[in-house]
């Protein structure tokens, strides 16, 4: 993981009843700047373990004294969002990670096609302030589950304007909004993996090649079955709570593992197994990968056995 | 991994592999940029199927004549890079760009469609055989084309060339270094080039 950051929180807005803005200010030597698409991990201390959540950037990348990130409670997932909702306050120290990106525009597209699904439209936020700088092309679509996206929809109204398409409780017909679109478009797509997929396949039946197709899913590690890593090279022997990524798991043991993304997408944590029934949630390996079961994305994915002796 | 002379596998890795299906990809639109050498293997793709849109764009250079001009014609390929830009305007994310003609040919529409939008995975190519290399010599700089065999005196500063199979795709171009620089006069055989 990128060098981690000591940060305070300097304020906190609630955006709707389930989103809240979180904005992060040094305590010290200025934050290191970011680019558009980039996210920083948030370290979690949850009942002693240590929970890590990636979240988007969301403000302006020229102004490089502040991070600002949304959270949405999931009250079905782990336990971050709920710790962030309930627990942090203003003043809080937090520890994060530096910015990274995998979501970066294709600056030499000639029109980006923007299409985000609730609050997947974060790092399109941070998009937005620099496409203005640069004057670029673009349209925004937004699917919003309710209409309970507060400020966030006023804001992007005012940023973009005719170039803002929102869809309440229906989904954008993807084929029809790829279709016909002139050369140089790069499609980004920022949603539930639902979407992503649904997105990904008409590009890819238009005849899109995978070049101008980009995606970042929001979600993180969902919870699981508890099951037992063991660690073939040092000898170690892990149990991995439920609530717990099996990633997370191996830094609480004490294990560095190099990651980027936590979502399943990025393939830095790629870890070889070497016995054992992975239950696979990632993105990032292929179905023949997948069936031999050598190879897990820690950030993600657990195991369907009892047991996972992982080459480690 | 480390050179090794003795290897099958190209040692040289910026030497570009086509993997030109037998089969034109899937697609609602091909765009055909060809030169006149190419027309035998572009006629046999298009045989293989009745296509609901496609379009050909074929160089003037070579007109007339079964092989590619002797020199890189600037007049020639800014000509047709008239006629692509105008190919183009109408061309949507989703056409299929079709290139076939000598590898240097390839290489020029692959940059000129590459800076007009299109994405790598939605360019074909089809190297005709026997066209030679084109050659970039590295002292003075000047395109030689076509190129059978090696060593070759530059047609600028004559200089004698080896040409390398190191590759520039954007100049399209083999890589030539002199070839007497350590003992001047000094110049192997010719080989023929594969």
């Amino acid at each position: 993981m990128s060098a981690s950051l000591s940060v305070r929180v300097a304020s906190i807005e609630t955006i709707t009843p389930v989103i809240k803005q979180f904005t992060l200010a040094s305590t010290g030597t200025p934050l290191p700047p970011f680019s558009p698409g980039s996210h920083i991990v948030v370290t979690l201390p949850i009942r002693e373990r240590m929970c890590r959540n990636a979240y988007s950037l969301l403000g302006d990348p020229a102004d490089n004294g502040l991070y600002h990130i949304a959270v949405r409670r999931q009250d079905a997932s782990r336990g971050g969002s709920r710790y962030l909702h309930e627990e942090v306050k203003v003043g809080d120290r937090l520890t994060v990670s530096s910015p990274a990106n995998l979501f970066l525009p294709s600056w030499e597209a000639r029109h980006h096609l923007l299409i985000a699904g609730g609050i997947g439209m974060t790092p399109f936020m941070s998009y937005l302030h620099e496409f203005r700088r640069r004057g670029v092309s673009y349209e925004l679509h937004c699917a919003f589950r309710d209409s309970a996206t507060g400020d966030y929809r006023a804001w992007l109204e005012q940023q973009a304007g005719q170039r803002l398409y929102c869809y309440e409780s229906e989904r954008p017909d993807f084929t029809r909004l790829l279709a016909e679109k002139p050369l140089g478009t790069h499609v980004y797509v920022c949603g539930p993996d639902a979407m992503l997929q649904a997105v990904i396949a008409a590009a890819r039946d238009l005849g899109w090649g995978s070049g101008r197709v980009h995606y970042e899913a929001f979600a993180g590690p969902q919870p699981g079955r508890p099951f037992v890593a063991r660690l073939a090279r040092s000898g170690g022997e892990i149990a991995v709570e439920g609530e717990s990524s099996l990633l997370e798991a191996l830094e609480a043991y004490g294990v560095e593992v190099p990651n980027l993304c936590r979502g399943g997408v990025c393939g830095q944590c790629r870890t070889v197994v070497v016995e054992g029934q992975v239950e696979h949630r990632d993105s990032f390996l292929d179905d023949s990968e997948k069936q031999r079961h050598r190879a897990i994305m820690p950030c993600v994915s657990r195991a369907q056995s009892d047991t996972l002796i992982l080459d480690l | 991994m480390p050179y090794d002379p003795d290897s099958d596998d190209p040692a040289i890795k910026s030497r570009p592999v086509y993997h030109s299906p037998a089969h034109l990809p899937p697609a609602n639109d091909y765009l055909c940029v060809i030169e006149p050498a190419a027309r035998e293997i572009l006629s046999t793709l298009l045989r293989q199927a009745c296509y609901r849109r496609a379009r050909i764009v074929m160089s003037s250079a070579g007109a007339g004549r079964e092989t590619v001009p002797t020199v890189v014609d600037r007049d020639v390929w800014e000509e047709l890079a008239r006629r692509l830009d105008d190919a183009l305007e109408t061309v949507t994310v989703g056409c299929r760009l079709v290139v076939a003609g000598s590898e240097g040919f390839l290489w020029d529409v692959q940059t000129f469609a590459l800076e007009k939008g299109f994405v790598d995975e939605e360019i074909v190519l089809y190297p005709v055989a026997g066209q030679g290399r084109r050659v970039f010599c590295v002292h003075c700089h000047t395109l030689a084309e076509p190129v059978y065999v090696s060593p070759v005196n530059c047609p600028n500063c004559q200089m004698a060339l080896e040409v390398r199979d190191h590759f520039s795709r954007r100049l399209g171009a083999y890589i030539g270094v002199r070839i007497d620089a350590e003992v001047p006069s000094e110049i192997p055989p010719r080989e023929v080039l594969s």
